[in-house]
């Protein structure tokens, strides 16, 4: 089963970018001696409401000319975007909870082996006809498909083609594994639903079901998309969204600043730092549930880090505080080495304790003095370098032969490499926990090998109540933060600029991926 | 017709000829150099844990499988059919390039445009008053230009005419469906920053020609005849200069459509460069070895009519004199 780079881009941020939305946000404007951050005096900018009519004008970083209105070829940040207004899912995640969209209601079978679907009745597609299960059935078909470079992930856990029609608004989805809550990896998952039969998704064939259909659309350049006033969830505030792909961030702040452009994601912590002048603009923190987790993730798989004690002493070694002042500008906390902080079932567990003594008699218990270590990164998001840079110093400082290898974004993901590095760097936002341990386990060199591990990890994809699967989550945690592969060393904001009006701008199921369905001038 | 029949001809045959092998090898260094370039593009697109057989399935859809020199051919027959195959993201390079191409060549035209009387004007200026403080401020003017990184200049421009006057769009963010041409106004600052980088090599180049020919004989001959200075400089020193002032500013040009690439990136200008960038990081190759092919062949060609133009101004090498 092949993971494509597209989820991993979903999980880790886009290539180039990433956007932020306001739950929380630190105002700027003006005030030069405080620069955005999230420990000044933070208010709500979703509380307004955006005014019915008129035109939201936002830039996200794009990919050029491959940039695509197929929901499930496009792989940066604007294309993400984009494809979330005019397609819908079946269910979106709130808060980490799925909830219905397309679908009503997941229901699976006593043995966890197939689930039922029930689809929403009286959806409409843009250009007027209704919303079937065929359509699902096919969209499940079109995205799994081989021919795809980028089949879907969902057939980990779905047996996609398989895929029973029972009625125009029933389903029965038979799965590879026992899935106690389908719903929550409709959600989490990129699974955007097209109208039966759909493969060619030109400007005019762009048809989805959700708020805002196409108008225009010219890759690397301009999305320009009105609103759909039939659409099931009520129809939007604004009258025409604009998204533009301004790849450099400077530029990206630039457009805003001149007022090219009402909202402006993925800022970086260093323009965020140095603050931006205009009493109408702020720039806004998607909230301390909603950042990127940054991190190292080790090879379990071979010496010195399939050693337990090796691992731990990595992680006794890693200077959090530093790495968050140095590469995060502070706009971040130190992290506990569990991915998904914010998340549903998420331990909180205390960050471990810089301790060198500690981690050198360990080192030396584990026979490792001297042992090598090569720290793979690429600049995949900004701050993947430097921090690696710095995580090789400090493990030569207990005693590893730590040394980094810095590749281009082409050849960071070439799997015999990947294998033979001893630590990967790697981010993940909030997302549910099956998401990225399901994705770990599928990547051999940052699966854990680990019984207890993949006991709990299984009950907590079986698991049919919240109780239950509180519990495995905790488990599952609790050897991550005993003997894991991750460290974690730090959770970073999600920054985005905006004008003081732009309003009503969500958090589905990632921050730097915003839903703008629902967003407009206050 | 008597023009192409005579040396003239016989020089730009040969030219065109030249060019055409040149072409040929460039097209071999190109595919096979890009093809080298590290990273595997099917393993960067199908991630790390996609199995060997996923790999390999995807490495024969895409004829990687066969020989380089086998997709050198097939690859260079698409080509003379105007067919440079098919992006890595599904997408044909041909679509994927078609307004870029054009948009890119729109600045950089538009540069030259304005490159040729600019350049001219502050060499001939300078040369008139080698050493004095005139002279020394328009060298040493061009001098701080070309050591400073183009984005470096178009950044400061964006700081000054759209951050601080408000007078310019910062970023160029073209609407759909719409040809740069028609907004002029977020044309002006890309232009004006590749032309404050370019002009800069230009205008050295024609005031060091200028001021030899200035101190020659045949200058001082019409002095002392009497000849008027404006005269001179119409008739011995510009005819002098042109030459090689016309081959900087062809190659110029060309170097403008794919050198473009910081510029277009601060303005976030929908041209060639911007997509040579993605395409790099990505490991998209087919779009690479496009970019780099038709680049190649424009400055083969630029560097073909620069060849011209010195003929075709140089009154011995025009008349067959000696060649």
């Amino acid at each position: 089963m092949s993971l494509p780079r597209r989820t991993l881009i979903r999980s880790t941020g886009a290539l180039l970018g990433a956007v932020g939305a306001g739950s929380l946000l630190a105002a700027c404007g003006g005030s030069s001696d405080t620069p955005g951050g999230t420990d000044g005096a933070a208010s709500d900018a979703t509380s307004d409401t955006p005014v019915e009519g008129g035109t939201l004008r936002a830039v996200f970083a794009g990919a050029g000319a491959s940039e695509s209105l197929d929901p499930f070829a496009g792989t940066s940040p604007v294309d993400f975007v984009r494809n979330d207004v005019i397609y819908d899912s079946l269910f979106i995640l709130r808060d980490g909870a799925p909830e219905p969209a397309l679908a009503t209601d997941a229901e699976p079978a006593a043995d966890g082996m197939s689930f039922t679907l029930r689809l929403r009745e009286g959806v409409l597609w843009h250009d007027g006809s209704a919303f079937t299960a065929d359509d699902v059935a096919h969209s499940f078909r079109y995205m799994s498909s081989p021919d795809r470079p980028l089949p879907s992930e969902l057939q980990m856990y779905f047996d996609m083609g398989n895929v029973t029609v029972e009625d125009e608004h029933t389903l029965t989805v038979p799965t590879v594994q026992p899935i106690g809550d389908p719903a929550t990896m409709l959600a989490s998952f990129p699974a955007k639903m097209v109208r039966s039969g759909a493969t060619d998704f030109s400007t005019e064939n762009a048809i989805g079901t959700g708020p805002y259909r196409v108008a225009a659309f010219e890759a690397g350049r301009e999305t320009r998309l009105t609103r759909f006033e039939e659409y099931w969830g009520g129809a939007s505030p604004t009258d025409e969204l604009v998204f533009s792909s301004v790849s450099d961030p400077q530029a990206r702040v630039n457009a805003v600043r001149t007022g090219q452009a009402d909202y402006a994601g993925d800022i970086p912590f260093s323009t965020a730092k140095a603050g931006i002048e205009g009493s109408d603009l702020e720039i806004r923190t998607a909230g301390d549930t909603n950042r990127t987790g940054f991190a190292f993730v080790l090879n379990a798989n071979r010496a010195p880090f399939d050693d337990p004690k090796v691992r731990r002493a990595a992680r006794l070694a890693v200077d959090r505080a530093r790495l968050v002042e140095t590469v995060l500008l502070g706009y971040g906390e130190p992290g506990n080495d569990l991915f998904c902080k914010g998340a549903r079932y998420f331990s909180e567990a205390r960050p471990l304790k810089r301790d060198l003594e500690e981690a050198r008699r360990l080192v030396k218990e584990a026979g490792a003095e001297g042992a090598k270590v090569v720290a793979r990164s690429a600049e995949y998001e900004a701050g993947y370098n430097d921090s690696t840079k710095l995580f090789v110093q400090q493990l030569r400082e207990i005693g590893l032969d730590a040394e980094e290898q810095i590749v281009s974004l082409a050849e960071f993901f070439d799997p015999a490499a990947l294998e033979e590095a001893d630590s990967v760097t790697f981010s993940s936002s909030p997302l549910p926990l099956p998401v990225i341990y399901g994705r770990m386990a599928a990547y051999p060199s940052f699966a854990l090998p680990d019984d207890e591990f993949g006991a709990a990890f299984g009950e907590a994809m079986a698991a049919r109540t919240d109780a239950e699967r509180r519990t495995a989550w905790a488990k599952a945690q609790d050897v991550m933060a005993d003997r894991g592969n991750t460290v974690v060393w730090g959770v970073a904001d999600i920054l985005s600029l905006a004008r003081t009006n732009v309003a009503g701008i969500e958090v589905r199921d990632q921050a730097k991926y915003p839903y703008l369905g629902k967003a407009g001038l206050a | 017709m008597t023009l192409l029949a005579g040396p003239v001809g016989r020089r730009l045959a040969l030219r065109v000829a030249t060019g055409g092998a040149l072409l040929a090898v460039l097209s071999l260094l190109v595919f096979v150099g890009v093809d080298l370039l590290p990273g595997d593009p099917v393993t960067a697109r199908l991630g790390p844990n996609a199995t060997p057989e996923r790999v390999a399935e995807l490495r024969a859809a895409r004829g990687l499988d066969e020989p380089v020199l086998t997709r050198y051919a097939q690859w260079l027959g698409g080509l003379l059919r105007g067919d440079p195959g098919t992006s890595f993201s599904g997408k044909p390079v041909s679509e994927m390039l078609a307004d870029r191409v054009g948009h890119s060549a729109l600045l950089a035209g538009l540069c030259v445009l304005l490159l040729v009387p600019v350049s001219l004007a502050a060499g001939l200026y300078a040369a008139r008053r080698p050493g004095k403080p005139a002279d020394r401020t328009v060298s040493t003017g061009a001098l701080l230009l070309v050591s400073v990184p183009e984005f470096v200049i178009a950044s400061g421009l964006v700081l000054l005419f759209a951050v601080g006057l408000g007078l310019l769009p910062a970023v160029s963010l073209i609407p759909a469906g719409d040809h740069p041409i028609r907004h002029p106004d977020m044309l002006v600052m890309p232009v004006l920053s590749l032309l404050l980088v370019a002009s800069a090599y230009s205008i050295r180049v024609i005031r060091a020609c200028a001021v030899s020919v200035l101190a020659g004989p045949r200058v001082e001959f019409l002095r002392l005849t009497g000849v008027r200075e404006r005269t001179i400089l119409r008739t011995a020193v510009v005819p002098a200069v042109l030459p090689v002032a016309v081959q900087v500013w062809l190659v110029t040009g060309v170097g403008l459509v794919g050198g473009a690439v910081l510029v277009e990136r601060v303005f976030a200008y929908p041209g060639v460069g911007d997509l040579l960038v993605t395409a790099v990081l990505g490991g998209d190759l087919p779009v690479v070895q496009a970019i780099v092919m038709i680049l190649g062949a424009a400055m083969l060609l630029a560097l073909v009519l620069a060849d011209l133009a010195v003929v075709l101004l140089t009154p011995r090498l025009r008349t067959g004199g000696a060649v």
